[in-house]
């Protein structure tokens, strides 16, 4: 018998080099969030290599499975549903998440709930604390850059994107401009905060009247610098570099975030996706915030919620099934390039 | 004795009910459409013309590769999440012994099964069928056309039966290059994949063992690996994923 007062959904997230299946209990309880990374594969290639990424798919997502459902001390016959994200992402390694979700879907009759990776990583708050709608949720990742007013459950208005570079695609970029191996974020991050904003790179359309971003220009203006010193034969500080650039990179996506949220008076600001975890864009956050719109509730996610997991999966499938959103069927398939609006 | 078996390895999908060795129902298609969405579909309709309920199927089998890569890695992620979800086992056959069974009349000939791959490039077997039995004559490869044609002059055996979908161009090639054989080309459902009669492939086969580390035959590394791995000889590892 299915226990009507536990809502228990299997989920899966394997939209790039990740792969993670998770339980979660009524929308918000972490009952098991197991995640395989393949950082250390594609460290080899200086970036995620599609083919490669499938294959450890295949290698990972039953192990993830049986570990998330022994975790979670759960049958099958407890759970309400199987979620799974199906965009965006590579559409080499979605399909595999997808694979094994239908495949549970359809041998246990469970429904099956089609999940955005950004609605996913917008929820990873509700892991945190109950939300209020509406809210500003701020996404910042290697793929993505945006801002969404959530206005209700499952419903999300795109203020801005990114029109070229996602910020965590030109922390890569500009770290290997600086030896640094792939994924470079924490690394740059640590130097940034041993020197000081002394290049003044470009703050790009931060006095734009819109709530886009652009990190290309910026990506440019580094390399350009770094380029020019080594013609001339001198060597910059790297800390100077790392903290300019992350000077001008935490200053848009603030400055924009501000911006939103006087045009959108919200009670919470969510801020998701892997670059959630810089410590740059926590601080600057965090006092800005405190000046200018104390009222609102800062919501940032621990480090292991705003990586790539299926417990933000599973969160975002709770507030699907509340709000009677369609489930997929068997045909469902990968959306590489999937919007959340 | 109730059978689930599927493939999906390259451009046609076979899906089949089988009960001791008779197919009860099969979906059989050959569009260059998405495997991804409708393999399980088609599941779902075979057990229905079948008669039958995913939780009766006593067993698995799956063409495991070698094929297109995201095509065998559909059926076997599929069949592996199936076979441990439901406690069965699953039997991996090569998706290029599937292709010998329309020839499997043909006691003691030679049967090349192919699977373009592009590029005048072939997944290749080399098979016989002898007594009811599928014997393997060479391993299943990744081959240039050409290394095809010198691995069947190998052989004294005059008749050749090709298996799988072979463009008309490809057949003109080895029928002038093995002008001393006489080559016999599947045409029709013969160039297809048919999951029905895949019980016949796994006489006297184990099922799979560990289902964990069941992945797809893919006979190839991928370009990125294979360059790193001339770049970096003996530091290849067997630990580049790990949990967190």
């Amino acid at each position: 018998m299915i226990n009507k007062q536990r809502e228990l959904i299997l989920a899966f997230e394997s939209s790039c080099d990740e792969t993670s299946v998770a339980v979660i209990e009524n929308g918000h309880r972490i009952l098991s969030n197991i995640i395989a990374t393949q950082i250390k594969s594609h460290q080899r290639f200086g970036g995620v290599v599609p083919e490669v990424a499938s294959r450890h798919h295949v290698e990972q997502v039953l192990n993830c499975t049986k570990l998330a459902m022994a975790e979670a001390e759960v049958d099958y016959e407890d759970l309400t549903a199987v979620a799974v994200t199906y965009g965006p992402g590579l559409v080499g390694s979605l399909l595999i998440g997808i694979c094994a979700a239908k495949a549970i879907s359809f041998a246990h009759h469970l429904p099956l709930i089609p999940v955005n990776h950004l609605a996913g990583h917008i929820y990873a708050a509700q892991l945190i604390t109950p939300l209020s709608y509406p809210f500003m949720a701020l996404v910042v990742s290697g793929g993505h850059t945006e801002l969404v007013l959530v206005n209700e459950p499952n419903e999300y208005q795109l203020l801005g994107e990114t029109r070229d570079d996602a910020a965590g695609e030109a922390y890569d970029k500009i770290g290997r401009v600086l030896g640094i191996t792939y994924p470079a974020g924490k690394e740059v991050d640590a130097l940034a905060h041993q020197g000081q904003d002394t290049f003044n790179f470009p703050r790009a359309m931060l006095d734009e009247d819109n709530l886009d971003f652009s990190f290309s220009g910026l990506k440019s203006a580094f390399i350009n610098t770094v380029h020019h010193a080594d013609q001339l034969g001198e060597t910059l500080d790297r800390k100077d570099l790392a903290a300019s650039f992350q000077a001008s990179v935490s200053d848009v996506l603030v400055g924009k975030t501000m911006r939103a949220l006087a045009e959108h008076p919200v009670k919470q600001l969510v801020v998701a996706g892997g670059v959630a975890a810089n410590q740059g864009l926590r601080e600057k956050l965090t006092a800005t915030l405190a000046i200018e719109q104390p009222a609102i509730e800062l919501i940032i996610p621990p480090l292991r919620l705003c990586g790539d997991n299926a417990a933000m999966i599973g969160a975002a499938a709770s507030v699907q099934l509340a709000t009677k959103a369609p489930f997929a069927d068997l045909s469902l398939n990968a959306v590489p390039s999937l919007d959340l609006v | 004795m109730l059978t689930l078996a599927l493939d999906t390895s390259a451009i046609p999908l076979s899906v089949a009910v089988i009960n001791d060795g008779q197919p009860l129902a099969t979906i059989q298609t050959s569009r260059q459409k998405n495997h991804s969405v409708t393999l399980m579909p088609a599941i779902a309709e075979a057990l229905k013309l079948a008669q039958v309920t995913i939780e009766a199927i006593d067993q698995l089998i799956v063409a495991a590769g070698p094929g297109s890569y995201t095509g065998v890695r559909i059926a076997v992620t599929t069949a592996k999440t199936l076979a441990w979800t439901l406690n069965k086992p699953v039997y991996a056959v090569s998706s290029l012994a599937a292709l010998t069974l329309p020839w499997r009349q043909n006691e003691g000939a030679l049967i090349i099964p192919l699977i373009d791959a592009r590029r005048n490039h072939f997944f290749a077997g080399c098979y016989q069928w002898q007594a009811g039995q599928l014997h393997q004559i060479a391993s299943d490869a990744y081959l240039d056309r050409t290394e095809i044609v010198d691995q069947i002059k190998q052989n004294a055996t005059k008749q050749i039966f090709f298996g799988g979908q072979i463009t008309v161009e490809q057949q003109t090639f080895f029928t002038e290059q093995l002008s001393e054989k006489t080559c016999h080309f599947a045409s029709g459902s013969e160039t297809l994949p048919l999951a029905g009669e895949f019980s016949q492939l796994i006489i006297n086969q184990e099922p799979v063992a560990d289902l964990d580390h069941f992945v797809p035959t893919y006979l190839r590394k991928t370009e990125a690996e294979v360059n790193w791995l001339a770049q970096h000889p003996h530091e290849e590892s067997d630990h580049y994923v790990e949990q967190v």
